[in-house]
């Protein structure tokens, strides 16, 4: 288990080194200069040149991917173009939101693609494994923007059910004590409810947007993998043992059906973090995505870079993480396939 | 499987549930602010971008002009006068009031600016306000992080030395000529006063006007302090109770709501939970005129929306290709149909609303016989070019199609190209875009300003790469001169050659539009264009 663990630990730490001399190669590839950006359009030739030098932009590539290697060490990820503050702060203060929204996403993607997956499964080739199907192609199909937007406007404008799209909390109210930077969580935390309840409220449409989409993900992976595993030789065994379905459903099939899910939940996850740019600014969410997508419209390359680099960074810690749950739920993976 | 069915059937239940618990409330719970007199209410406000720094003198975005100019007080402000509808006030031309400064008098020649503060004033913190101040805020201004340092050279100021506190209320600026725009210079929000202890108490040797500071911090001289910031969620002000008139703070208090999507910002302030809403899309300002509740104002503006060429390369560096362009375009169209009405149709560099708009320099209409005329006779024949804006807005695109329609008459095949706002930018700063669509707000409402920043040599926003020494000199003798009429003529003639030279078209002028709910009113248009959040009310 331990060699195990250590390869897995190797394979990822090279992988982030990896990432971030991609980041680092990209960013200097695309044409645009961080010091005349920073400066606008109204700076003289000299400034511009002062600011390169500061920022240490004229030294030679090798020198400034040591410098930019030798700053992630020590946690410095740069400054934003755009605001003049540190990447590593404007990006890890929106984290929590970004996390908070990914997870409410997940769970509900969970709570609607696995049962919905496993009932598709169950009855393949009826009439509820049809909807279930047509449930998935809309979902996978549906852009997220779009389907936010009918969300917003269905269920906030018209049916008044949901609070509006003005981030985590209602205007004015202030957030729960700091813990974990995840408001539903802090207020349970610290005791204030109200502000749990009222983030709850505004994490819901935002959440439902992004797990809808990927429910969809998740219910075609539950079937395809629930499907696959009940037409394997030892489901068949055990239905002619007779061994009730309902044991057979809950301790055989799913079980091994889990390995391809948990790769699914990995992904979907990872695209939850990663891919809910539009979703946050659609919503005004404070998180990392809506930071991204300013970078973007300021030319902010510094910012972008640290996002691009979090968010990779995160992708390899998921992966490592289903790699070790891979390992728990499947000992022969852990062993190396040594086992009879 | 029955079983199976109930569990499965039992766990949509869980789902549904927990959904509906969730939307078992009401919306619209926004909290009251605070404020003592119940006259005064509190408003929540949605601009068109967010707040990225606190430094006035520094910001990027619109919004932050506007938040950080209510955290710094002017020496003066412009002078008011109502709108029809009494809902706006408009600054006048060149009338000022008194601010920071009780009285403000100009030398004979008019190259000395004596500003006298009132007195008692102080900061936020209590610390006084003083010529020690505004000396250092206009040095920092001149020298310090902020991009404002390329107006001073409009009206002759480069160096520090220019400012003096003659005593702690008395402030002398001395300039090599006599100019009108020192004070509208001195009415703008960048040129509010900042603290000059906080300054030194947050000076380092590597950043000596305290420029991490001043970005996060204020210590208000102005109508405002800032109760909580966000800078990705929102920002809210309340009254400064420092600030030396309180009847001047028509409202308890201002929230600005970053609302990034402009579709959600129109759906905000239909429902009630935002008041004031800029930056939505025209199509959707038109259906909101029907709607109860809601008001739409819209006053004409100086911002200028152009057509830029490179003049340095073929054929845009022949000056009848581009007149011929300029006749070739629907102006009334753009009007109509890309800007659903709220637009007013080209007049000139120098807009109609402007001091010194010349008639006589030419008319902006269509005559496509003239421009293939034109086109033909310059020998350059038909050709095909691109024409670039930012993706983001909705209006160019639009306009771009009908450019590209319109061209296409008289031989000129464009290309389209929607650029990521960033590439945008960057490439016209490089100067490489061929042919682009752009706009410009020269800030002080003057004819000299708006021309030099478009077409002035070597200017920071002339994107064009034309260059002029004798319209340079013109404009330069039109920023020096006091006399009326005499600028009138100057303005007259610098009007002339850019129509002859056609370095860019200017295609119309957006008004300046805002949606508000029925109640709100106050609403402030400077020379800046942007609201002044003190004078905002709500019923």
């Amino acid at each position: 288990m331990i060699r195990y663990l250590l390869r897995r630990v190797g394979i990822s730490l090279v992988t982030v080194v990896g990432l971030a001399l991609v980041v680092f190669m990209v960013v200097r590839i695309l044409p645009g200069d961080a010091a005349a950006a920073r400066l606008g359009p109204e700076a003289s030739p000299e400034d511009i040149e002062a600011l390169r030098a500061k920022l240490g932009l004229d030294q030679p590539l090798i020198a400034q991917l040591g410098d930019y290697l030798w700053g992630l060490l020590h946690g410095d990820l740069g400054t934003a173009v755009s605001t003049g503050r540190p990447v590593a702060d404007e990006l890890f203060a929106r984290l929590p939101a970004t996390i908070e929204l990914a997870v409410a996403g997940l769970v509900l993607a969970l709570l609607i693609g696995f049962p919905l997956g496993m009932l598709a499964a169950a009855r393949r080739g009826r009439p509820s494994d049809a909807v279930a199907r047509v449930f998935a192609v809309l979902g996978s199909s549906m852009a997220p923007v779009w389907l936010g937007l009918l969300l917003i406007f269905g269920l906030y404008s018209v049916a008044k059910l949901f609070p509006g799209p003005v981030g985590r909390l209602p205007i004015g109210m202030p957030p729960p004590e700091h813990v974990t930077g995840m408001y539903v969580l802090d207020g349970l935390l610290t005791g204030d409810f109200a502000a749990s309840w009222q983030a709850l409220r505004y994490l819901a449409l935002p959440a439902l947007t992004l797990g809808l989409g990927a429910s969809a993900a998740v219910l075609k992976m539950v079937r395809s993998s629930m499907i696959a595993t009940s037409e394997s030789g030892f489901v068949r065994t055990a239905r002619a043992y007779g061994v009730p379905g309902r044991e057979i459903l809950w301790r055989d099939q799913l079980r091994n059906a889990m390995l391809q899910v948990l790769t699914a939940i990995g992904l979907v996850f990872g695209f939850l973090l990663g891919g809910n740019v539009i979703v946050e600014r659609l919503f005004s969410w404070p998180g990392m995505g809506r930071v991204a997508f300013d970078a973007l419209g300021s030319n902010d390359l510094e910012l972008l870079q640290g996002y691009a680099l979090i968010i990779g960074v995160i992708y390899i810690v998921l992966n490592f993480a289903v790699d070790l749950l891979y390992g728990a739920i499947d000992p022969r993976i852990r062993l190396g396939g040594r086992v009879s | 499987m029955t079983t199976n069915r109930r569990r499965i059937t039992a766990s949509a239940a869980f789902v549904l549930t927990g959904a509906l618990a969730l939307s078992a409330c009401t919306t619209g719970d926004t909290p009251e602010a605070g404020g003592g007199d119940d006259t005064k209410k509190p408003l929540v406000i949605s601009l068109d971008s967010s707040v990225d720094i606190l430094d006035p003198q520094a910001w990027r975005t619109p919004a932050s002009m506007v938040t950080t100019g209510s955290l710094v007080e002017q020496l003066i402000e412009q002078t008011y006068t109502a709108s029809s509808d009494g809902l706006v006030q408009i600054g006048t031309v060149d009338g000022f009031d008194p601010a920071l400064a009780e009285g403000y008098e100009f030398s004979e020649d008019g190259t000395v600016l004596t500003l006298t503060l009132r007195e008692g004033l102080t900061f936020a913190d209590g610390s006084p306000l003083t010529a020690e101040d505004v000396v250092w805020t206009f040095q920092r201004g001149l020298e310090g992080p902020g991009y404002i340092k390329v107006l001073y050279p409009m009206v002759g100021i480069t160096s520090a030395d220019q400012f003096v506190a003659l005593d702690d209320l008395t402030v002398q600026v001395t300039t090599p000529f006599a100019t009108p725009l020192l004070p509208k210079l001195l009415a703008m929000q960048p040129f509010g006063i900042l603290s000059k202890e906080s300054g030194d108490a947050n000076a380092t040797d590597e950043d000596v006007w305290a420029a991490d500071w001043f970005r996060e911090n204020d210590n208000s001289s102005g109508p405002y302090t800032v109760a909580s910031y966000d800078p990705t969620t929102s920002i809210t002000l309340a009254p400064n109770e420092a600030y030396y008139d309180q009847d001047r703070i028509k409202n308890s208090g201002i929230t600005i709501q970053f609302v990034s999507d402009p579709a959600q910002r129109a759906l905000l302030l239909q429902s009630g939970e935002i008041d004031l809403a800029q930056g939505l899309p025209l199509d959707q300002v038109k259906e909101l005129e029907k709607v109860d509740g809601l008001t739409v104002v819209s006053e004409d503006s100086n911002r200028l929306e152009y057509l830029g060429f490179n003049t340095s390369v073929a054929p845009f560096d022949d000056p009848a290709v581009r007149q011929a362009i300029a006749l070739a375009l629907p102006y009334d169209t753009f009007v109509d149909e890309v800007m659903y009405g709220y637009a007013n149709a080209s007049t000139g560099v120098v807009p109609e609303g402007m001091v010194t708009h010349s008639d006589d320099a030419g008319e902006f209409a269509q005559d496509l016989d003239a421009a293939r005329k034109l086109l033909a006779g310059s020998g350059v024949g038909e050709f095909t070019t691109t024409l670039s804006f930012k993706q983001s807005s909705g209006v160019e695109s639009r306009a771009a199609v009908y450019i590209q329609s319109a061209l296409a008459e008289i031989g000129i095949t464009v290309e389209i190209a929607a650029l990521p706002d960033a590439e945008f930018t960057q490439r016209t700063n490089a100067r490489e875009l061929p042919m682009y669509l752009n706009n410009f707000l020269g800030w002080g409402a003057d004819p000299f300003y708006q021309m030099r920043s478009l077409v002035g040599t070597g200017s920071g926003t002339n994107f064009t790469t034309y260059s002029n020494p004798e319209l340079d000199a013109l404009i330069q003798t039109g920023f020096e001169t006091l006399d009326e009429a005499e600028r009138e003529a100057i303005s007259a003639q610098a009007q002339q050659i850019i129509f002859d030279q056609m370095p860019f078209v200017p295609i119309w002028n957006p008004d300046w539009t805002f949606v508000v709910r029925d109640g709100v009113s106050g609403l402030t248009k400077d020379n800046t264009e942007q609201l002044r959040l003190q004078y905002l009310t709500k019923q």
